[in-house]
């Protein structure tokens, strides 16, 4: 991703062609989910949730944290420490963090349609819950008002502290539920045997690529707010320095 | 198709979800850029 | 300074600065007066919003102990920085040339030892108002090792970012409870399978626990310098 400091125009010529084809692609997805792809033999025509379920999860999970915390770890890094990072850490994970509830949005919806219930203490609903708190807590931290550099420093090692918890929350949850009964719940990788193929790997294949696109739109934009946002206070706080200084002057 | 009202409610609240949030991030940002761009000449 | 002299400073000032946080709360009589009664207070509130059904108070036993310990916890973590956060003590803490690593396994031991105090005191209301029988000793021992010294560890980590700052009441929950979710779980399943006396069933619980202890722990020993600097 570039960046150009000296400009303040709203988008450039890539973004805006990454927009339309993330627009595109959402769109050719939502046709393939709902109209083309077949009903599956077990779940029926809930499966064409799925088709948004899994790409959310995998974005939000993999890629959103994923940068948060190397993004972090990066900004702690002394060689690599700057504002870049940080701001790239605190983008990544707002947008994790929506499609994280996205992900809960229609997990649930798939759940009340297959299971009747909305929710349900199923291993990977439950991580994902704990996640989704875990990553609001940490965009909580970056709001808390502090000099830049101490919110950065704050900011980066709430973001790794966060991620350390993860694989534990993970086993944890994992034992939890086999411990008490059978997870016997359909398994996503299923969609991506050959057998099943056709169709529906190529419906989850484009909303993975349209999610994808998506994110990459996403970042491109709220990076750009959030480096905005920082102009904006470091101006502020040059008026208000210039402001008294004057005062100083006329007295 | 079988549920069809949760699957479409499902697929739209999703997209308003993600419409509304990437309304929201565009329209900060112009008002921002716009705030910024007296002194920065761009 | 060599590597040898520097861990034993460490270990030193973490005795200095444990000793200091213990007398402070000795002498302010805050944890008896307060944190204790509250910690017995919610058990309470527990058999009365389950019922007092005996044996629903059995099964329900293990995990109300376990939520009982983390807000407890809670409430000492804030303690323990609220105390320096009065008359500027902070600033003296960070000036007064103490080993950072050393700091936080004080604060941190301060904590896991009032927790430790009140998990006896707890152990005994369970057993009176909910008629728990103790088994597996061993397994309980460890499980309460464990999970104590992983929540005073995560707990401090988590109260050196909030303390100082105005919302620290409403952000150190916020940010701690879903990191010691599996705390929670854990131990509550461990504690569960000793009491039931099918410890096979608890010992991957135990393990999970002292990993959370040792990660948290060693990002503490890293991560507190930094953060006591800016707090």
């Amino acid at each position: 991703m570039t960046i150009s400091p000296s400009s303040a125009s709203t988008s450039s010529r890539t973004t805006t062609i990454l927009g339309w084809l993330t627009v595109v692609s959402l769109a050719l997805t939502a046709v393939m989910a709902l109209v083309i792809s077949p009903a599956d033999v077990n779940m029926g025509d809930s499966v064409r949730l799925l088709y948004l379920h899994v790409p959310t999860a995998w974005l939000a999970m993999y890629v959103s944290f994923g940068v948060t915390t190397l993004a972090s770890v990066l900004y702690l890094w002394k060689r690599t420490r700057s504002r870049f990072w940080d701001l790239t850490a605190g983008a990544s994970a707002e947008i994790g963090v929506l499609f994280l509830g996205l992900t809960l949005l229609i997990g649930a919806i798939w759940g009340r349609i297959t299971w009747g219930v909305w929710w349900t203490w199923d291993a990977r609903l439950t991580t994902t819950a704990v996640l989704f708190v875990l990553y609001i807590g940490y965009l909580a931290v970056r709001k808390v008002p502090a000099s830049p550099e101490v919110q950065s420093r704050r900011a980066a090692i709430v973001a790794i502290a966060a991620f350390l918890d993860v694989p534990i929350v993970h086993f944890a949850v994992e034992w939890w539920r086999t411990l008490h009964q059978d997870a016997t719940f359909l398994s996503d990788r299923r969609l991506l045997d050959p057998q099943i193929g056709g169709t529906m790997a190529w419906t989850l294949f484009l909303g993975v690529v349209a999610f994808t696109l998506l994110y990459c739109w996403l970042m491109a934009h709220r990076f750009r707010l959030a480096w905005l946002e920082d102009r904006l206070a470091d101006r502020a706080m040059q008026v208000a320095i210039d402001e008294r200084r004057a005062e100083a002057v006329q007295s | 198709m079988n549920d069809a009202g949760y699957i479409f409610a499902g697929y739209f609240s999703t997209f308003a979800i993600l419409a509304g949030y990437a309304a929201w991030v565009i329209r900060r940002k112009r008002s921002l850029s716009r705030l910024l761009r007296p002194e920065d000449g761009a | 300074m060599g590597p040898r002299r520097g861990r034993q400073a460490m270990w030193r000032d973490a005795a200095l600065v444990a000793g200091k946080d213990l007398r402070v709360e000795a002498r302010s009589r805050v944890g008896i007066n307060q944190v204790v009664p509250f910690a017995l207070l919610v058990l309470i509130v527990f058999a009365f919003a389950l019922d007092s059904d005996r044996n629903m108070l059995i099964s329900a036993g293990p995990g109300l102990f376990w939520v009982t310990v983390m807000f407890s916890g809670l409430l000492a973590i804030q303690r323990s920085f609220v105390i320096e956060s009065d008359d500027d003590a902070r600033d003296a803490l960070r000036l007064s040339g103490l080993d950072g690593a050393g700091i936080f396994l004080g604060k941190a031991g301060a904590v896991a030892a009032q927790l430790a105090l009140l998990e006896v005191v707890l152990t005994l209301g369970v057993i009176v108002l909910y008629g728990v029988e103790l088994r597996g000793p061993v397994m309980l021992l460890l499980t309460c090792l464990a999970a104590t010294v992983g929540l005073a560890a995560a707990g401090t980590v988590y109260g050196i970012i909030a303390a100082g700052l105005r919302v620290r009441d409403t952000l150190l929950p916020l940010l701690v409870l879903p990191v010691l979710a599996p705390v929670l779980l854990a131990a509550a399943r461990a504690c569960e399978a000793a009491l039931a006396g099918t410890p096979a069933d608890g010992w991957p619980w135990v393990r999970l626990l002292f990993v959370f202890a040792i990660i948290y722990v060693t990002f503490g020993v890293v991560a507190f310098g930094p953060l006591l600097e800016e707090a």
